[in-house]
């Protein structure tokens, strides 16, 4: 025996330990040793007090169950242990009762995980130290002892059946001896040996007799028969003797019942009945013998009856009503705890359902009884609902098609009579109309209600057939008016009639009772409810109505439009909040139809509401909401929309107050923190420009150079005042050509005085006219230019690692495309561009993935995508508008930043593509004066060239004269250049690139030949044809420029070093004059001259940095 | 029925769901563990009992989930499925499943059924052998995905319940324990002419302890009870409610081992009398304690009376009656009752005596105790014949209509004058129709208002006197037997009570069932109030609405009501007509024994509703 001895308090622990945790404690307390062996030298320590022995007792047979089984040596250990207490005149009788009962029980557990210690002798021995204390019937002091060793001695039969089936001839004679009260302990220990008899059958002859015992109690040997586990087809009738001598100690056993206390009439019960079936005894004996049971107020007794009933039920036919109103007692009877009133009414409800079957008369009686279902005004509110249930019970029988009418007391009217069953059920707890909501009539109430509603349709019953006649019926009815009733009465019961109607809803059979409810509701009760803040509490229901697609939003709608009026009209200092309240429960609700409905069948009504919630609200955050939600009915395709509401978790009808902040309680939306995601959001966010540049440009002229440069005069000092911009230097801090000019605003240009001939002041006056309408971007919105784009992005991206099904239809296809909301692109560029304001789209979907690799997976759908891939393709892209006012006209980057939302709430944010600006986004037509006829403009316009040609000319006279520009604050004055540009390209393709790409820009043409040919292909109009007569200076022989001016041809000379030869011998066809205005008040010239092979393009521009660009732009133009 | 009734294990927990005693059954237990290793697949399997740690924990667990120990009962909007409430059946605050979870293994593991008994502080756990299917059933119906059974129907508690006798027999068990562990074991109470009352089975062994020789045992001395404090509860017929008390004795686990050990060794019970039980422990059996020679003597009967023989019986009838004073409901008036029985004869003797004076259209009800042999439904004249156990025992229950009319009737009226002040009226006739020898012993009648404190009261009743509590107004009208005795009594009682300014009760935060659903438009419209016709019904509404749920145990709620209630005592014939002739008493075989009869009639409750105000009605079938 290893390890120290544990004193009692340690063990005191030790137990306690146990208890709370387990085996796994114990550890620490043993160092190893076995639990067992600890224990029994515990208990035979003589200074151990009686109660620790015991405990450790207990603690041995707890320790049994998780223990493995313990070896043989330690239950023979175990075994010398109880015999030297059980022999000791000192040990108190608990110490022994208990050391035999636990040793059994360790035993049982132990010998039942290991069958080869059966046949062992600790089993014998333990079996047979039993039969010794047994043995002595009648003995006195130790009777109780007796007892209980008995009661051991059947637990080892009912562990190892038929152990002690040879001896089965002493235990009858024994139980026949005992006369005092443990004789209850011998009859139970005989009537379990033999049930296992009756039942397993044994072989041999040992136990043939009943009278005559052939085998000596002790020594005890396990029967051969369990050792080796066969039974025989031994048939007891078959041995007349036997079946006789059986059916004597069954007569013997049924005289007991008396003399044992109710738990001990269970156990016998248990072993009695099966002998009695297989001895085919009388039923009837049996009910002689056993009805008295129902008639006590023991309600174990009375369950015992039911046994026996529903084992004989034919013996007791006719008697259902006498038994179910006797159960019905226990219920009744007040002195019980109310558990048993309730078991009592379950056995009930149990009974019926056994009996009743299809037949008739049995649902006759039931329905007979059910006066007496009537809950009592004592009774306990759960006695009520069980009541309750019985009384639906009778209803579910009424109205059961199959049912013949014709009982008593329904003869009238079936329909009316489960009208009043319910009705009258119902008073008991009718209290719920006034109580509030939480309380437990109304819990009870609604329940009841419940079940009267699916009495007539249980789940089990896989038909559908009753529907139309359960809708149909009075009770239906009934409880449809009442809902409505008390609804309208009580608006407390609001609350209780959404969750009996969610409950309804979430069931797979009756969703249909739910949508029915709603539908009556919608029918009968909103036009009943009073339309003042009232109708506030009834909001819980109308966001039920308004997410059910079975009713129509109509009703509801218009409820709510005429709410939405009084609250408007009710509006004053102190209803503010008030007005907010049901404003934003307003909107919860158009919310939650947005949600759940079809956009079209709501749109009228529903845009209806909001428009005018929008425009009339009092309180400014509904209006804004209202608006929201308009905006996002108008123009959100329907699922997506759904998918937008439903964010941020705010499941349909879980929470219907946070309706109003929907868009401001949205849980911080994480931010899209994969590094790999977020670093290459360009690589699935594509912005593009629609008309791609025909220059790819490389390059551009930095500003800072040139505004810097003192010795070419800023453009930026021609329009300055005395008033510093400050505006500008806020709104735009990337404008650094701005900061420049400031620096620069002392050198003011002195205002020059001049005398200038007619002509010159004909073509200053033009220019005046013309620059008075320019605007001056430092005191107005400057002159904008637009860069068309498209943004899409790679549904792929977003939609992680989502399958797309290419084999799906389109339709699904789109629905289950990602989505991007409200996304913000914004812009900057270090260009003087001015500042360009951002661009918002509130919704795109991703572009589907590329199908190309499927379709030769799916050969039927070869076709399909090619076909609807173009046309769908614009759908997945959003136009975007890039505005830009440029300070100086010249290419650049603009620099694109996206914010957006995915659909998980997610912000993506980050840089796409730069979007480049070519020289040609800068051409712009000249701005036209407000007051100028329409059929003036062409010859506007050429007047408008003519001038500026000759202002632009370097030595031109107006060269210091400044122009005012719009607004009379900045005044700006013209610096011109010239150059020229000879385009070797053959005419036509010539003419069909200035239609291209100059045709808006071209003012006038001159020359018969290029007028026809122009004319003819028709795409510029409206401009000013000319022959080379009706201009004097034109010639068609001679060069295009102006004979009065020789040093033009010099001028060309000089400018075109390469020793360009201008093709004089080439017929010169014609002439176009080009016009370009480059914001923000600059001007470029062309005049086009036109051979078979060859132009010669005359370029002029008050701009010069342009002329770097325009060379590139040229011949991108005409000669890629 | 395919095994009785056993039991696998059993815990007591304390107020704070602390485990403070648990036995567990090996042999139970090991039957449990084949069947479910015989039933096993991939949804069920066997697992050890909790122990005592994390049955704490998955009790707490349920506490918290269902609201309260004992649980919402009905399907409530806060229920889960998968917990009791989803069943939606009051009696799973009773047979209450707990899922225990395994910490090392993550599984959660369904224990179903256990017995829930509250008593006093303790919560009172019993887990009685079901078969594997039960278990797979319940668990089906706590997790079924639609709205709930239909009763009859579908897969339902009721025929689970009836199939299961061990569900019954463990609340037997768990009942026993409860009165033991708070020392409430007590026998019914019998009163002899002699005295108050006499005592119990170990009265009758009084004296035999420490003495050999049953020759030494004296005669039982009828000595005064000590806790005759708690004869009611047996026989008041009030609700009998399990709401915790608290300062009771510290649990002694001895007791309850010893206990267990003998009424169930091996988990099965066999004999839950808790009075023999500690008379064989106490006392033991002398070697003169020996058995009747011709008979065997009843399980429940291990001792022997010797001594002076005689019998005595006393019929106790509880009236209960709700009292409206308004013609369009009915008033009702039941008596339930019960004869009790100390029967000190010696042997093993059977005591016989006819039912007469019961009138079998008024007598709803009769059951008996075990011990009774009655007739297979005979006619009128039904005789009961029964051998008698030793001690005071209920012999009978019986459910009657008031054979006369009722004994105090009249009106009570109190209407609110004004939010703080109520006028009341009482207007009683005691005794009505009634003669002598029915006397009134005494007489009261109170006023209770739970929900407001009483600041004084005016008012002089025509006989009797009035005090008030905090919470009450009591009128004594007979407080002694000689003022009253066999001639009616008429008793006015107009006056005032004031009231403390009403003060909202803040919700509890849990406890009530559907109590989440605040009214949160409450604030928002009081601007009704104007309308309100009159002052009553403000007061009304405005107390109504933080009514608290009550349990499930409760009628209705009573706080949601005004009435008073009276109680009384009455001595004489019973108003059943439940009586004994004590000649027609026979004792067989015969000997010579006084036969005394004594009768009660107390009141249970009996209620007079405000005939002004609301009150809770039934509806009474016209049988």
């Amino acid at each position: 025996m290893a390890g120290k001895l544990l004193s009692p308090t340690e063990w005191e622990s030790v137990i306690d330990d146990y208890n709370l945790g387990g085996a796994a404690n114990l550890h620490r307390w043993t160092g190893g040793a076995s639990v067992v062996d600890l224990c029994i030298s515990s208990l035979l320590r003589k200074d151990f007090p009686v109660q620790l022995k015991l405990n450790l007792l207990t603690f041995l047979e707890h320790d049994s169950l998780d223990d493995s089984p313990l070896p043989s040596s330690s239950l023979s250990r175990l075994i010398d242990a109880l015999r030297s207490v059980i022999q000791s005149p000192s040990d108190p009788f608990a110490l022994k009762d208990q050391f035999l009962i636990s040793t059994t029980a360790i035993f049982i557990t132990s010998l039942l995980d290991n069958d080869e210690l059966i046949s062992g002798s600790p089993l014998r021995d333990l079996v047979e130290l039993f039969l010794t204390i047994i043995n002595r019937p009648n003995h006195g002091l130790d009777r109780h002892t007796r007892g209980v060793a008995c009661e051991c001695l059947r637990q080892l039969e009912l562990a190892f059946p038929c152990l002690l089936s040879e001896i089965t001839p002493h235990l009858w004679s024994l139980c026949q001896s005992e006369r005092t009260h443990v004789s209850q302990w011998y009859v139970l220990l005989l009537s379990t040996t033999i049930l296992n008899v009756v039942k397993l059958k044994p072989s041999g002859t040992s136990i043939s007799s009943m009278s005559n015992a052939t085998i000596p109690l002790i020594p005890f040997s396990v029967p051969q028969f369990l050792i080796d586990g066969v039974g025989s087809d031994f048939v007891w009738k078959e041995k007349e003797i036997c079946y006789k001598e059986l059916r004597r100690v069954v007569a013997f056993l049924l005289e007991c019942p008396q003399y044992l206390t109710p738990f001990g009439l269970v156990e016998f019960m248990v072993a009695i009945i099966p002998v009695a079936e297989e001895l085919e005894l009388q039923a009837s004996l049996m009910r002689v013998q056993f009805s008295w049971l129902l008639y006590t107020f023991e309600p174990l007794l009375c369950h015992i009856f039911l046994g026996i009933y529903f084992k004989f039920l034919d013996s007791f036919q006719g008697q259902e009503l006498e038994v179910a109103s006797r159960i019905m007692l226990l219920s009744k009877e007040p002195q019980h705890h109310l558990v048993f009133r309730l078991l009592g009414l379950h056995w009930i409800l149990g009974f019926f359902a056994l009996i009743v079957g299809e037949d008739e008369a049995k649902k006759r009686s039931i329905l007979d009884m059910s006066l007496r279902f009537y809950p009592t005004i004592f009774d306990p509110l759960a006695i009520k609902a069980l009541k309750l249930d019985l009384l639906a019970y009778c209803s579910s029988l009424i109205c059961n098609p199959g049912d013949a009418s014709g009982l008593k007391g329904v003869e009238a009217d079936k329909g009316v009579y489960q009208v009043t069953l319910f009705k009258d059920g119902l008073v008991s707890v009718s209290a719920f109309k006034w109580l509030p909501p939480w309380s437990t009539e109304t819990a009870v109430a609604f329940r009841a209600f419940h079940k009267f509603l699916i009495g007539g349709s249980p789940h089990a019953d896989a038909s559908s057939s009753s529907v139309g006649t359960l809708i149909e019926s009075d009770i239906f009815y009934t409880l449809q008016k009442m809902l409505v009733d008390s609804t309208s009465e009580s608006k407390g019961l609001v609350p209780v009639i959404v969750a009996c109607i969610d409950r309804l809803l979430g069931c797979h059979k009756h969703h249909w009772l739910g949508e029915h409810l709603l539908v009556t509701l919608d029918k009968h009760l909103l036009p009943e409810l009073k339309k003042d803040y009232s109708l506030g509490s009834y909001f819980p229901i109308f966001e039920r109505i308004s997410e059910n697609d079975k009713v129509s939003p109509s009703g509801l709608l218009e409820l709510l439009m005429r709410f939405t009026i009084f609250l408007v009209e009710k509006h004053g200092p102190d209803t503010g909040l008030k007005s907010w309240h049901h404003g934003s429960k307003i909107l919860g609700i158009c919310r939650t139809m947005l949600i759940h409905r079809r956009s079209s069948s709501l749109f009228t009504g529903l845009s209806k509401l909001l428009a005018s919630t929008s425009l009339h609200f009092p309180d400014l955050e509904v209006r804004d909401n209202a608006r929201f939600y308009l905006r996002m009915l108008i123009c959100v395709p329907g699922k997506k929309l759904k998918h937008i509401l439903n964010m941020g978790g705010n499941l349909p009808g879980i929470s219907p107050s946070t309706h109003s902040g929907a868009f401001f309680n949205l849980q911080f939306p994480r931010a899209l923190s994969d590094p790999k995601r977020s670093g290459s959001i360009a690589s699935y966010i594509h912005i593009e420009r629609v008309m791609p540049l025909l220059v790819k440009q490389s390059w551009s002229l930095s500003l800072p150079n040139f505004g810097i440069n003192p010795d070419k005069p800023g453009f930026f000092e021609g329009i300055r005042d005395n008033e510093s911009p400050s505006d500008e230097t806020d709104t735009d801090i990337t404008m650094s050509g701005n900061i420049i000019s400031e620096s620069e605003m002392l050198h003011q240009q002195k205002e020059p005085l001049r005398v200038m001939d007619a002509k010159i002041s004909e073509i200053v006056s033009c220019l005046r006219r013309h620059f008075s309408f320019i605007p001056d971007y430092r005191h107005m919105p400057g002159i904008k230019i637009t860069i068309s784009c498209s943004l899409r992005f790679d549904s792929e991206a977003l939609s992680g690692t989502r399958e797309t099904n290419t084999a799906a239809n389109v339709f699904d296809e789109v629905d289950k495309l990602p989505a991007i909301y409200a996304t913000v692109l914004k812009f900057t560029s270090s260009a003087p561009y001015g500042p360009i304001s951002s661009f918002p789209i509130p919704f795109l979907l991703g572009s589907p993935p590329k199908n190309d690799k499927h379709v030769t997976q799916s050969d039927s759908l070869a076709i399909v995508p090619v076909e609807n891939g173009h046309a769908e393709e614009e759908n997945f892209k959003a136009p975007v508008c890039i505005e830009l006012e440029p300070r100086e006209p010249m290419p650049g980057l603009v620099d694109v930043f996206i914010e957006s939302n995915a659909e998980n709430g997610q912000i993506i944010r980050g840089q796409l593509h730069s979007i480049s600006v070519g020289i040609e986004d800068m051409f712009l037509r000249a701005i036209l004066p407000d007051d100028l006829a329409e059929d003036d403009v062409p010859s506007y316009y050429v007047d408008l060239f003519n001038a500026l040609w000759e202002a632009c000319e370097s030595s031109s006279s107006t060269g210091r004269e400044t122009f005012v520009l719009k607004g009379g604050k900045g005044v700006s004055a013209i610096s011109g250049t010239r150059s020229v540009k000879l385009l070797e390209v053959p005419l036509t393709s010539l003419v069909q690139a200035v239609e291209r790409h100059l045709a808006p820009f071209v003012v006038c043409i001159i020359g018969e030949q290029l007028v026809d040919m122009v004319k003819a292909r028709g795409v510029i109009k409206d401009i000013l044809w000319k022959d080379f007569s009706s201009d004097s200076s034109f010639d068609v022989t001679c060069s295009p420029t102006s004979s009065k001016e020789p040093l033009y041809l010099k001028y060309l000379g000089d400018e075109d070093e390469g020793g360009v030869q201008i093709p004089t011998s080439k017929k010169n066809i014609g002439y176009f004059q080009i016009l370009i205005f480059l914001p923000p008040r600059f001007h470029l010239l062309f005049q086009m001259e036109l051979c078979d092979y060859s132009t010669l393009v005359r370029i002029r521009t008050d701009h010069w940095p342009c002329l770097a660009y325009v060379d590139d732009y040229l011949e991108a133009l005409f000669l890629d | 029925m395919q095994s009785g009734c056993c039991i696998r294990g059993l815990w007591i927990l304390n107020n704070q769901d602390f485990v403070i005693f648990s036995r567990k059954f090996p042999v139970v237990e090991r039957r449990w563990r084949v069947a479910c290793e015989k039933e096993s697949d991939d949804n069920f399997k066997y697992h050890l009992l909790p122990y005592d740690s994390e049955l704490a924990s998955a009790f707490a667990d349920r506490k918290k989930r269902e609201g309260s120990a004992r649980g919402f009962g009905i399907r409530v909007s806060q229920s889960v499925k998968g917990s009791d409430s989803w069943v939606d059946d009051p009696i799973t605050r009773h047979v209450i499943s707990l899922h225990i979870n395994k910490e090392e293994k993550g599984e959660s593991n369904l224990l179903w059924p256990l017995i829930l008994h509250i008593k006093g502080p303790y919560s009172i756990l019993v887990l009685p052998l079901v078969e594997p299917h039960h278990l797979k059933s319940y668990s089906r119906m706590c997790n079924r995905s639609d709205c709930g059974s239909a009763v009859g129907a579908d897969e339902n508690l009721s025929s689970l319940l009836l199939d299961l006798p061990s569900i019954t027999g463990a609340f037997i068990v768990a009942h026993t324990i409860g009165e033991i562990i708070l020392g409430e074991a007590v026998e019914p109470e019998v009163v002899a002419a002699s005295s108050p009352s006499v005592g119990g089975l170990l009265d009758s062994l009084t004296g035999s302890i420490g003495i050999s020789g049953i020759s030494a045992r004296p005669k039982p001395v009828a000595a005064p009870v000590a806790a005759s404090t708690s004869s009611g509860t047996a026989v008041s017929g009030a609700v009998m409610s399990d709401a915790p008390k608290m300062g009771s004795r510290p649990l002694d686990k001895d007791v309850l081992r010893s206990f267990i050990s003998s009424a169930m060794p091996f988990g099965t019970p066999l004999d839950l009398s808790y009075s023999n039980i500690s008379a064989i422990k106490t006392t033991g059996f002398s070697s003169a304690d020996t058995p009747p020679a011709d008979r065997k003597q009843p399980a429940w009967k291990p001792y022997l009376y010797r001594g002076k023989q005689r019998i005595l019986f006393t019929i106790h009838d509880t009236v209960h009656a709700a009292m409206y004073d308004r013609d369009e409901i009915p008033d009702s008036i039941t008596i339930s009752g019960q004869v009790n029985c100390r029967a000190e004869l010696e042997g093993l003797p059977d005591v016989s005596f006819p039912l007469t004076g019961l009138d079998t259209a008024r007598v709803q009800s009769l059951t008996f105790h075990p011990c009774a042999q009655v007739p297979e439904h005979g006619g009128d004249k039904q005789a009961i014949t029964f051998s008698p156990p030793l001690g005071n025992f209920v012999l009978m229950h019986y459910q009657a209509l008031c054979s006369v009319g009722p004994p105090i009737k009249g009106f009570y009226q109190l209407s609110m004058v004004s939010e703080n002040e109520g006028a009341f009226l009482f207007k009683l006739s005691l005794m009505e129709g009634y003669k002598t020898p029915l006397t009134i012993e005494f007489c009261a009648v109170t006023m209770p208002f739970p929900r407001r404190r009483v600041v004084s009261f005016d008012g002089t009743p025509s006989i009797g006197t009035v005090s008030n509590t905090d919470h009450s107004v009591e009128w004594k009208i007979i407080t002694n037997t000689r003022s009253a005795s066999g001639k009616s009594i008429e008793a006015t009682f107009p006056g005032t009570v004031r009231f403390a300014p009403w003060q909202a009760q803040r919700m509890p935060s849990f406890g009530s069932a559907i109590g989440s659903v605040a009214d949160e438009d409450s604030d928002l419209e009081t601007e009704s109030s104007g309308s309100m016709v009159n002052v009553e019904d403000q007061i009304m509404e405005k107390m109504s609405k933080d009514l608290q749920a009550v349990d499930l145990e409760d009628p209705f709620c009573w706080q949601a009501y005004n009435y008073a209630k009276v109680s009384f005592k009455m001595i004489g014939p019973s108003l059943s007509g439940m009586s004994i002739d004590p000649k027609s008493v026979s004792i067989f075989p015969a000997v010579k024994a006084t036969v005394e009869i004594s009768t009660q009639v107390t009141s249970g409750d009996y209620i007079l509703w405000n005939t002004l105000g609301k009150c809770p009605v039934a509806a009474t079938p016209e049988a």
